[in-house]
């Protein structure tokens, strides 16, 4: 058929010069791999913190200060992360009171403070918790116990560290039992936490150290809470559940809504929302090396057009008309960029093993971005053709076949 | 009877301000399976007549008709496709194309007609005609591993391929020597014995006595045919 001749005479017209071809494959090629490598390392990410989040728990919900989503696309600024939290304690009890569809509740307040052992210091991520916190999976307690009712109640010097934080502080030595200094106060370790760093969401619970809430609220002299997390009954309460719990806060704070209340479904479009953001503007800039990848191409073009003038004469004596070299034309300048993008496409796998062993970002090219190179790829073939094509299938027979 | 009738033919060129006539009021008449040699000095119009002829220019007046159909102002397609189907030319410089094999030079046309005839029946005439012109064993060669005379013959074949009405050749043997030149010239009156009406424009004079008709040009009129 017609468009398979155009293609073996258009790879015949490829092959002819193989290093200018190649030459002009070069911004094709670049353009193509930066751009799918890209796409594959956003979406890479995406997966790694959607496993991660789902890793978080199940049916969470998480209550901050600030607000962190704005009711139109985009993000509002990320506030209350500094500053004083708009969050009390008596909010976190009238959650539990209140809404029937948590089943499990822990307020924590963040502190920063070092703690020593000996001579050793170390400076985790202090915060005063409670013991339900233990149903989210990242405090896995590994040795020991968790916080209890009982340490809460009586403000107990006691402290949960993870294992970073034992690592440094105590060697080969085990914790357990041992008192450490915090805030010029003796605590005794009770507990160890190891679990998987979530590097994708930039989250480290082995270097994080616990202390009883009360304790935590003495010291830091506040009733404030930095957040509360909360797990649902089921899969379907976790909607109402944050309806509820945010008409209730509204009501306690004034009808001001200075806090969020995030479930795990909403951090990750967070999450998504930037990562798109990102992966989209590095991606633009990417794409520029295609615009040059394709004036290569028409460049090259326009040169094989005039050296062939009098091959288009001849093919218009015999029968082309302006349509037939056109499309021949338009093949042979989207042959030779899909050349390029499937090279590219190799090339983007390559850097995508790489970078998954040097790096924490394991990226993905799904089968979307390969067709998406493939459409790139044959677009520009066809957008930078165009102008060669019509130069030559305008040319007059006479006149080409005269051509010396 | 005639394959080819031009009425009043005129061509004029316009470069920037400058007008030049290249064809004044030429009448021709072309019977089929004529024989036809066009003869005249540089610059009388020989090459503007075959060009009119073959369709790859348009008179500026007058009329052209192939095969009693009026051609000189049918639309780019149309007459494209008469160009596929109804003409075959061969030229000076041969022009096959250089990065193909001489059985895809002769097939090529093929590629611009609509026909419905299947691969193997087109293979099978490119195949006849090669063998036609005594090439059969040079089918899978390359036009720079030709000779001249050799290439002429694939053009030759090429013109054939899709049985056209008439032949346009023009200057077939001006790049080749006598011996190959007479071969060709064999060829073509064979081909004329065959029926097929030959149109050649030519300058040299034992080259056109091959032909059983001569006409002479000059300053783009017919002074003797």
């Amino acid at each position: 058929m017609v468009l398979f001749e155009n293609i073996k005479s258009a790879f015949r017209a490829i092959l002819v010069n193989k290093v200018r071809s190649a030459l002009t494959l070069i911004g094709i090629v670049i353009g193509v791999s930066a751009v799918i490598t890209l796409v594959a390392m956003g979406q890479g990410v995406k997966l790694g913190i959607a496993k991660e989040v789902e890793a978080l728990g199940t049916n969470l919900l998480i209550v901050l200060p600030g607000r962190v989503i704005s009711e139109e696309k985009g993000l509002g600024g990320i506030a209350g992360l500094a500053g004083v939290s708009t969050l009390t304690l008596d909010d976190k009890n009238a959650i539990k009171n209140e809404i029937s569809e948590i089943q499990k509740i822990s307020a924590i307040l963040i502190l920063s403070e070092n703690v020593m052992y000996n001579d050793k210091q170390a400076l985790p991520m202090l915060i005063g918790g409670e013991p339900e916190l233990e149903f989210t999976n990242i405090y896995n307690l590994k040795f020991g116990r968790f916080l209890s009712d009982e340490d809460i109640t009586n403000k107990n010097k006691v402290i949960v560290i993870g294992k970073t934080v034992a690592d440094d502080l105590f060697g080969q030595e085990d914790p357990l039992g041992k008192k450490i200094i915090v805030n010029k106060e003796e605590f005794e370790v009770i507990g160890i936490i190891e679990t998987e760093t979530l590097s994708n969401i930039g989250f480290d619970a082995n270097s994080m150290a616990v202390i009883p809430l009360s304790l935590a609220s003495d010291i830091a002299k506040t009733d404030r809470v930095t957040r509360i997390l909360m797990q649902a009954k089921n899969r379907d309460d976790v909607a109402s559940a944050q309806t509820r719990i945010k008409e209730l806060l509204l009501s306690r704070h004034n009808n001001v809504e200075d806090f969020s209340v995030l479930t795990q479904k909403d951090m990750l479009k967070m999450f998504d929302t930037i990562l798109n953001l990102v992966t989209t503007l590095l991606s633009g800039i990417a794409a520029i090396s295609l615009v040059v990848g394709g004036i290569g191409i028409m460049n090259i073009m326009l040169v094989s057009v005039t050296e062939r003038t009098r091959e288009i004469g001849l093919r218009k004596a015999i029968g082309a008309t302006f349509g037939n070299i056109l499309v021949q034309f338009l093949v042979e300048a989207s042959v030779l960029s899909l050349m390029g993008g499937g090279i590219g496409i190799l090339i983007s796998f390559l850097v995508s093993i790489l970078i998954s062993k040097i790096t924490p970002i394991i990226p993905d090219i799904t089968f979307f971005a390969i067709i998406l190179a493939f459409g790139i790829s044959v677009s520009i073939g066809i957008i930078f053709g165009i102008a060669p094509a019509i130069k030559a299938a305008r040319k007059d027979p006479a006149e080409a076949l005269r051509y010396e | 009877m005639a394959i080819i009738e031009l009425k009043d033919i005129s061509k004029i060129y316009k470069i920037g301000k400058i007008k030049i006539t290249a064809l004044r009021n030429v009448s021709l008449s072309v019977k089929k399976g004529e024989f036809v040699a066009i003869m005249g000095p540089s610059g009388s119009g020989k090459t503007t007549l075959m060009n009119i002829i073959g369709l790859l220019d348009r008179p500026t007046s007058g009329a052209y008709f192939l095969n009693q159909k009026r051609v000189d102002q049918m639309k780019p397609k149309e007459q494209a496709k008469i160009r596929n189907q109804g003409i075959g030319f061969i030229f000076q410089l041969f022009n096959l194309l250089p990065r193909m094999s001489t059985f895809s030079n002769v097939m090529l046309p093929f590629t611009y007609s609509k026909n419905k005839l299947s691969y193997k029946e087109k293979k099978k005439r490119a195949f006849l005609l090669l063998k036609k012109v005594g090439l059969s064993h040079r089918i899978n060669h390359f036009p720079n591993e030709l000779s001249g005379g050799e290439k002429q013959r694939v053009a030759i074949a090429r013109a054939l391929v899709c049985n056209p009405l008439i032949i346009l050749a023009d200057e077939p043997t001006g790049t080749l020597d006598s011996k190959t030149s007479k071969e060709i010239m064999r060829i073509f009156r064979e081909l004329n014995r065959e029926g097929r009406t030959i149109i050649m424009v030519t300058h040299e004079k034992e080259i056109a006595e091959y032909a059983k008709r001569i006409i002479k040009l000059k300053d783009g009129r017919i002074v003797s045919s």
